[in-house]
């Protein structure tokens, strides 16, 4: 293999490639990103059994050829180089010389037949999206996605067709048991996505895609059995779906909230970030006392101190104190819009429900905690 | 007063033959005489023997059964734990006279950490001595003790010259004493760990201390590196005043083996029921459950699963438990003893995070049905309510 590429080209595959590539691996062969000269182009693949990333870009290729070396470093090496072009060529035993003016590396690679199979797709059906849209959608659910390792079914984003509804519309859930992420957009062209009701797609594919979408206005989506394809331009990612039911999350959102909290969710944001700084993972819960025209909240950490502010707020109900984790208020906070945020309850030990005006479709669940 | 060059000083107490002296003690009678505490003529096992019934080579934790054969005239008694509760007591504050550091291990041994209590009481071995003088003359009990700079040298000493026993270990004098002694004495060397290092030739703590630590690393894993460390004489664990709750949990050995799983079940759930509710009375709860099965040949096995949230709940415990039973051999096999314990405790009242999948109302409900029962339970005793399936005959 022995082609000429230009540097930034090869840069923006690479950063993704690398990003898919598995840091820590019992398989070598999946921290190394694979690389494919044929016919003027020098095809890139990265993957973790789970997600897999394709890129083409425009070479210059002299011999075709294919070889795999490691991800990582050679995405530092590209970033690096000083001159807009470089050189790569195979050399014996799986060698990689990569050059650039008077810059030279010899790396140690690993031989293409041992890189695993990325899943293949033939005639799917592709569907235009706004890349923006659905960017928004992955960012306003993504943060509440499930990291632990047992909860399998809720390690991934749910996404749902709407077909009932006047227009349709596509539903994203998230949900990791203890607070819940909801948005819904009208989107005519979920019916022609070929799967039945819902599927589950993996937190680790959806955070690569919210990056690939920031490049442009459009993604193409197809679905096929057990995997999900979004492409944009030569960028290609592929992802394993979650074989597992999502939880019937209708019955976790609550209905009839009778007291309804109005904040600005800025000065909100604020407060409880200054609250915060004092919680610790065996203390991480804040109490929130809320009266008619001001909220305050009391942060208390027996190991280091305590901490309270106040702040005004409009309140319709009783009188209240309830409790919660302030980093799943944050999060929720961080991905809205809205000046000014409602928070609507029940009592102390109900879900409450979080919501904006100018955050259309979306509302976010948090559950309270007990101190 | 003489100041000692100790730079940490620890005293292990550990008293004689303390249920039987206890017993001898109360019924001066017994004196002289092979006094044996323990459990029931069928199942029980001895849970002390005074020195003379230990001639007949009698030891704790052998079945009563066995005692009884190898020592007929033996005198017999059933444990009276309130009792020995009630010495205890009054030992301990012996102990807490010359130092505020006190970790008691069980009833009748403690550690006791003297490094700063030497310009009151003199040197630490003239402490030791004040210590067993004044348990003899307000209790009537021996203790031995030892003397030494790290807690698991202070116990080995304690047991060099027992009964009545003072033996003392300066810090110079360490590697000195532990050569000599077989690995058995190390915490944490059992019956596999034993054989393992004799397949290295490792007989005595010397032996080990000449084996590099990488080796016992491969072939014990972390611990090997703990006895590594031990063999040295390097034991940083200091004496812990309160010391942490690891698991709660309780176990029963049963007068007849338990043959059919539905038999199982129900002991089970009798078990997990009075695991619960001590769970309770400690304001604990556990996330890991631990059933614990001894086989009718002595062969024990442990089992464990963690659950997914923290429980003080019988019901979940015992449903635990039957998930477990899987995993055993249990109405194959006949069983002697049942245990079931719950470690990662956390308190029951920290502040906790509520989760949304809940069946809404079953846990608060749950919660105070169970406070309720308890209330019976310590108004009424442990038989006025049990689950339903228990009741029989």
């Amino acid at each position: 293999m022995e082609l000429t590429i230009q540097r930034d080209d090869l840069l923006r595959g690479l950063q993704k490639s690398q990003s898919v590539a598995e840091k820590r691996s019992s398989m070598p062969v999946l921290s190394n990103v694979l690389l494919e000269a044929k016919e003027q182009q020098l095809h890139l693949t990265a993957t973790n059994l789970e997600v897999s990333f394709t890129g083409s870009h425009e070479a210059n290729v002299t011999k075709e050829g294919a070889v795999t070396i490691q991800a990582r470093k050679f995405y530092e090496i590209v970033k690096e180089l000083p001159f807009p072009e470089l050189r790569i060529t195979e050399k014996e035993n799986q060698w990689v010389n990569i050059s650039s003016g008077t810059t030279e590396y010899n790396l140690v690679g690993l031989p293409a037949d041992e890189f695993p199979q990325v899943m293949k797709y033939e005639d799917v059906e592709w569907v235009q999206m706004e890349a923006p849209l659905l960017k928004e959608m992955i960012d306003k659910t993504i943060f509440a996605v499930s990291t632990e390792e047992t909860r399998y079914n809720l390690s991934g984003i749910y996404f749902e067709k709407v077909e009932t509804e006047d227009p349709v519309c596509l539903k994203l859930v998230a949900t990791d048991g203890h607070r819940l992420s909801f948005i819904q957009k009208p989107l005519p062209e979920v019916t022609k996505f070929t799967f039945d009701k819902g599927i589950i797609i993996p937190r680790k594919g959806m955070l690569e895609l919210s990056r690939l979408l920031e490049e442009s206005e459009q993604v193409e989506v197809a679905f096929q059995e057990n995997t999900a394809i979004f492409r944009q331009g030569e960028s290609t990612l592929i992802m394993r779906l979650i074989d597992g039911d999502f939880p019937d999350y209708d019955t976790v959102i609550p209905k009839n909230c009778e007291r309804v909290l109005e904040v600005d969710r800025s000065r909100f944001m604020e407060m409880l970030r200054r609250m915060s700084i004092i919680s610790t993972d065996r203390y991480r819960g804040i109490r929130c006392k809320i009266h008619p025209e001001h909220m305050e909240i009391i942060s208390n950490n027996p190991e280091i101190g305590d901490a309270r502010e106040e702040l005004s707020v409009t309140y319709q109900g009783e009188e209240m104190t309830i409790a919660f984790n302030p980093r799943y208020f944050m999060e929720i906070l961080a991905v809205m819009t809205s000046k000014v945020i409602s928070a609507k309850m029940i009592d102390e030990s109900s879900a409450c429900i979080i919501a904006g005006e100018e955050d259309e479709g979306f509302f976010s669940v948090v559950m309270p905690m007990r101190l | 007063m003489a100041t000692s060059n100790w730079t940490k000083a620890i005293i292990h107490l550990d008293m004689d033959a303390f249920y039987a002296a206890v017993e001898v003690m109360d019924n001066p009678a017994l004196q002289g005489k092979p006094v044996i505490v323990g459990g029931s003529k069928e199942r029980g096992v001895v849970s002390s023997a005074s020195y003379e019934a230990r001639t007949y080579g009698i030891h704790s934790a052998q079945p009563v059964a066995i005692a009884m054969r190898l020592c007929p005239q033996g005198i017999f008694l059933p444990v009276r734990m309130w009792r020995y509760k009630e010495i205890s007591r009054q030992i301990l504050e012996i102990f807490n006279r010359f130092s505020p550091l006190v970790e008691p291990l069980s009833l009748d041994e403690a550690f006791v950490d003297v490094t700063g209590s030497t310009r009151l009481f003199g040197p630490p071995e003239e402490i030791a001595k004040k210590i067993k003088q004044q348990v003899v003359a307000e209790t009537g009990l021996t203790a031995s003790a030892g003397v030494a700079p790290t807690k698991f040298i202070a116990k080995i000493a304690s047991d060099i010259q027992k009964p009545d026993g003072l033996t003392i270990v300066p810090e110079g004098k360490v590697k000195e004493f532990l050569r000599p002694l077989p690995i058995e004495k190390l915490w944490g060397v059992g019956e596999r760990t034993r054989k393992t290092l004799a397949h290295l030739g490792v007989e005595t703590i010397g032996d080990l201390g000449g084996v590099p630590p990488e080796l016992l690393k491969r072939k014990l894993g972390k611990h090997g590196l703990h006895l590594s460390l031990l063999a040295k004489g390097v034991d940083e664990r200091e004496v812990e005043t309160e010391r942490q709750v690891k698991s709660i949990g309780h176990e029963e050995t049963y007068r007849e083996d338990i043959l059919d799983m539905a038999m199982a079940r129900k002991v089970l759930l009798s078990l997990a029921t009075k695991v619960a509710k001590r769970l309770r009375e400690h304001n604990f709860v556990g996330k890991n459950v631990t059933l614990k099965v001894k086989y009718h040949d002595f062969v024990q096995i442990t089992r464990s699963i963690t659950l997914h949230k923290p429980t003080d709940d019988g019901q979940k415990i015992f449903r635990s438990c039957c998930d477990l039973l899987s995993k055993t051999e249990v109405g194959k096999r006949p069983v002697r003893l049942f245990g079931i314990s719950l470690s990662q405790l956390d308190l029951a009242n920290k502040e906790r995070q509520l989760a949304l999948f809940e069946q809404r109302m079953e846990a608060p409900k749950r919660n105070r049905l169970n406070r309720a029962l308890d209330t019976i339970l310590d108004k009424y005793g442990d038989e006025a309510i049990v689950p339903g399936t228990l009741l029989e005959e």
